[in-house]
């Protein structure tokens, strides 16, 4: 059951239904029930790596509290200073034992079902090197839907008992609903327990303003998906998939096109979550905040998906930071160095290294993705290095950096970055990345530009036409929203028949002018595969 | 007060929303008539422009219908008002729900249904299920049809045969003038569900296909079901059921001739063969075949026609209709008729008009 299928809609309508219409008491268990419904369905056998992960982090939490009270309740008991710091510190220690489990079981399911055949690969590519006669065979392995998310989802949820940062939960529904709650399943948002649990165990009173809102938002997201994402993809599969056959600017189209494809897909469908969870009056987490307004690279990422961005900076960032290794790191640097800002830097990109590894890494079982991720730590580094000596330039210029211009090429810079960074994303291996990008200064196919060749690539001319309108949609909603605009809240004020008219005309638009059904192919959602 | 309010307006908002939904869909849907693509919505469609309870006889059945029986030639030698719902390789459980659905329109003395299909149990194409219930107006007996295990249409299918616009709402850049304006038009077609055929391609066997055997062909248990099916049907709507097999020496034998014979006896339904009457209707292998004996082309068509008009109008209570002034529109598609065949047989047309 796709999230972008008529049967999602309808198990949608069937549970939105079912939720309002169950006792309060039973409202959480409606939700349970209809996401482990929602799993089986997509998953089937595979739905017991969902309830491992949930038993595990479930009961290693409660171990973690039990270590926690017993550890208060023996220095109650104890007078002695030195004794109760030594219980501590033996509860401490015992912790971090039960956590590294946790994380190893969680990681463990993670890493062997997803990343077996690349290490399997890349040791077979390596004992050959060593003339070894041995081979790792690999393994068919179908990956459970949505693990790298959950998987992230229930470890923080450890982790955040391990520091204290709340009291383990003795409900396991709740921990269950937490984990499995059936629209954030497949791409998320990473939700955080303190902030989505007790929102998903709450009952919530029925609100025409939920409904209403939450709909709107489902429409917007399939409108973004089925519109403009899939319709972008005819051009550019047809482009990635053959890109010898093309150079110059078909290329930067395509590249282009794919930044929109996965931009429009992926805040597509974290509208459709958003707005599911919101029309039973549950608010998730924003993964994307107009992102293509950034005017660097840091803080692009802090508007594209958001909670991958946030877990990474809480549970990989923090931790190295404060690590005794980086401790002694930044005291090293500062002793040759002295109290610069190259001594400052040092240790942050140590820490940052492995945030931008883990993000290239969690993408995907493959090179290109750990790549992907470290162009972004060289280009952030590169930044962070060369930042003294822009602020000079600028000074020496007088160039104002508040002005209009300079915020525009500032985007301009950041896009472009991210251009690059897409295209080896997309692209099936670094190798045709490079290829592809070296075909773009050939500058041939120029014509095909004038004589209408470059709009009949992998779709028609109309379909460009609508792809123009909605890109040009998009763009002014972002617009508006970064302009501080509540657009819902505005529709809301207008008339009623302008108000339908206008839901009228998105429903019938994706409809007619949606990427779906026989006439097209299957189109998953990029993300969902990760 | 304000929940119910709230509940009323989500409702109207969601009823418009079907209304538009119905109203736009069959713009999407394809209309080409032509020889290329073929004749089937002019053939379903213009079934459903024939006044109420005018027709004496309906013909049921697949291709073997709508290119081996011309109603309108039955017409101009009988005066008997007949009309072919028929569709490509139409299956029996198909039938069934088109003589349901013809039944709602029409009170015929005699549904006719051609058993050709009886010995096969697999469900139509995808294709051809599109030929026949896109064309067919939104039903309870289509949407019977379309879910029924039987066809064994897997969810998507059933999604966009109960609702074409998913299917073909890829058309968008396509549409023409003709999507619109016939969107909601019934096209009244004169030739009455039956496709002029001018081809020839002889039949050239000597031998006798009906001393042929072959103990593979057995009735299934879906076709069985379906006959007996469609028989209570006709008893519960008091309308005769007459079985016929037109000729068809590349697929009939005497195992289907034996079969069909001994079901009809046990039903009590009339069964006419008429590959055992060849020599009454005349027929010729060397002129009157379109492929070799699989389908007949206009020469045999109008022979069949005219043999089937005959044993009408001496078994049933029909009476001549020609003259009878709610009858006038059939002397008018019979001119059309004759102008359409002078016009094919002269190889001069492709397409044929249908009236709106």
């Amino acid at each position: 059951m796709s999230i972008n299928s008529l049967y999602f809609v309808a198990f949608v309508a069937i549970i939105c239904i079912l939720y309002y219409i169950f006792p309060k008491k039973a409202k959480w268990a409606v939700l349970l029930i209809a996401s482990y419904i929602y799993y089986f369905l997509a998953s089937s056998k595979l739905i017991v790596f969902l309830l491992l992960t949930t038993l595990s982090i479930y009961l290693i939490a409660l171990a973690l509290g039990k270590i926690d009270s017993k550890a208060k309740d023996k220095c109650k008991e104890i007078e002695e200073k030195e004794l109760k710091k030594k219980i501590k510190q033996r509860a401490k220690t015992k912790k971090k034992w039960v956590v590294f489990l946790a994380i190893l079981i969680n990681f463990g399911f993670l890493g062997f079902l997803k990343y077996f055949n690349f290490i399997a690969g890349n040791l077979n590519s390596l004992l050959e090197l060593c003339h070894f006669q041995i081979e790792i065979p690999f393994q068919k392995f179908i990956l459970p839907l949505g693990i790298s998310y959950y998987t992230l989802q229930a470890v923080s949820y450890v982790i955040d008992v391990y520091r204290g940062k709340y009291e383990p939960d003795k409900n396991i529904g709740r921990v269950a609903l937490f984990v499995s709650f059936f629209p954030q399943i497949v791409e998320g948002p990473i939700g955080r327990y303190e902030h989505l649990a007790h929102q998903l165990y709450k009952p919530h009173e029925f609100q025409y303003k939920n409904l209403k809102f939450g709909a709107q938002l489902m429409l917007w997201g399939y409108f973004k998906k089925m519109v403009i994402a899939d319709r972008a993809g005819l051009f550019v599969n047809e482009v990635f998939g053959h890109y010898a056959n093309y150079s110059g600017i078909t290329i930067i189209l395509a590249i282009i096109l794919y930044t929109v494809q996965i931009y429009a897909e992926f805040s597509g469908c974290m509208d459709i979550v958003r707005g599911t969870a919101q029309m039973m009056g549950i608010e998730m987490a924003e993964n994307f905040k107009r992102p293509f307004f950034s005017t660097s690279v840091q803080e692009f990422w802090r508007r594209w998906h958001i909670t991958l961005g946030a877990w990474l900076k809480d549970y990989i960032f923090y931790p190295i930071s404060f690590s005794k290794f980086t401790m002694h790191l930044t005291n090293g640097a500062k002793k040759i160095f002295g109290n610069t800002y190259l001594s400052k830097l040092i240790p942050a990109a140590f820490a940052l290294f492995f945030v931008w590894l883990g993000n290239g890494i969690w993408h995907g079982a493959s090179w290109k993705y750990i790549f992907y991720g470290l162009y972004y730590y060289i280009i952030m580094l590169i930044g962070m290095l060369l930042e003294p000596l822009s602020n000079k330039i600028l000074n020496l210029l007088k160039l104002n950096t508040k002005a209009f211009s300079y915020r525009l090429w500032q985007i301009f810079r950041t896009t472009i970055v991210v251009f690059i960074g897409m295209m080896i994303f997309r692209s099936h291996r670094l190798l045709d990345a490079w290829k592809m990008f070296c075909s773009i200064f050939t500058f041939k196919g120029i014509g095909s530009f004038f004589d209408g060749s470059l709009f009949n690539i992998g779709c028609i001319p109309q379909d460009f036409i609508v792809l123009i309108i909605g890109v040009v949609i998009m763009a002014a909603v972002g617009l508006l929203q970064e302009k501080g605009y509540h657009i819902r809240e505005r529709i809301a004020k207008q008339n009623l028949l302008f108000r339908w008219l206008l839901y009228y005309v998105v429903i019938f638009a994706i409809i007619i002018f949606g990427i779906y059904g026989p006439g097209y192919a299957a189109s998953d959602f990029i993300y969902g595969q990760f | 007060m304000k929940k119910l309010a709230t509940v009323i307006r989500v409702l109207i908002f969601l009823m418009i929303g079907i209304v538009i939904f119905f109203l736009l869909s069959p713009i999407f849907i394809p209309k080409t008539i032509n020889e290329e693509k073929g004749f089937y919505r002019a053939i379903i469609q213009g079934f459903y422009t024939e006044p109420k309870n005018t027709l004496d006889t309906v013909f049921i059945g697949d291709s073997s219908i709508y290119k081996g029986v011309s109603p309108i030639k039955i017409w101009e030698d009988y005066g008997i008002a007949c009309y072919n719902y028929a569709s490509p390789t139409q299956k029996i459980w198909d039938s069934y729900y088109c003589i349901k659905e013809v039944l709602e329109h029409q009170k015929p003395k005699v549904i006719v249904l051609n058993v050709d299909q009886a010995f096969s149990e697999k469900p139509m194409s995808k294709f051809y299920k599109r030929h026949l219930y896109d064309n067919m107006p939104t039903t309870i007996h289509k949407v019977e049809a379309i879910v029924d295990k039987v066809q064994k249409n897997s969810s998507e299918e059933i999604t966009t045969l109960l609702f074409p616009i998913f299917r073909f709402h890829s058309r968008w850049s396509e549409l023409e003038d003709d999507d619109f304006t016939n969107a909601h038009t019934k096209l009244h077609y004169p030739l009455k569900g039956y496709q002029i055929v001018r081809s020839i391609k002889p039949y050239k066997s000597k031998k006798d296909y009906m001393i042929k055997e072959n103990k593979k062909d057995i009735l299934g248990p879906n076709a069985k079901l379906y006959l007996k099916k469609i028989k209570e049907l006709c008893d519960e709507k008091q309308v005769q059921l007459l079985w016929i097999e037109t000729p068809a020496p590349k697929t009939w034998n005497k195992t289907k001739h034996q079969e069909m014979t001994k079901l009809a006896v046990k039903y009590q339904i009339p069964f006419l063969d008429l590959n055992i009457y060849l020599k009454e209707i005349g027929l010729d292998w060397e002129k009157d075949t379109q492929d070799e004996g699989v389908h007949m082309n206009i020469y045999g068509a109008e022979k069949i026609s005219n043999f089937l008009g005959k044993y009408l109008k001496e078994n049933y209570p029909i009476s001549d209709h020609r003259g009878q002034s709610m009858y006038r529109q059939w002397e008018s598609d019979l001119k059309e008729y004759q102008a359409q065949k002078a016009e094919f047989i002269q190889k001069k047309r492709g397409i044929i008009n249908s009236k709106k």
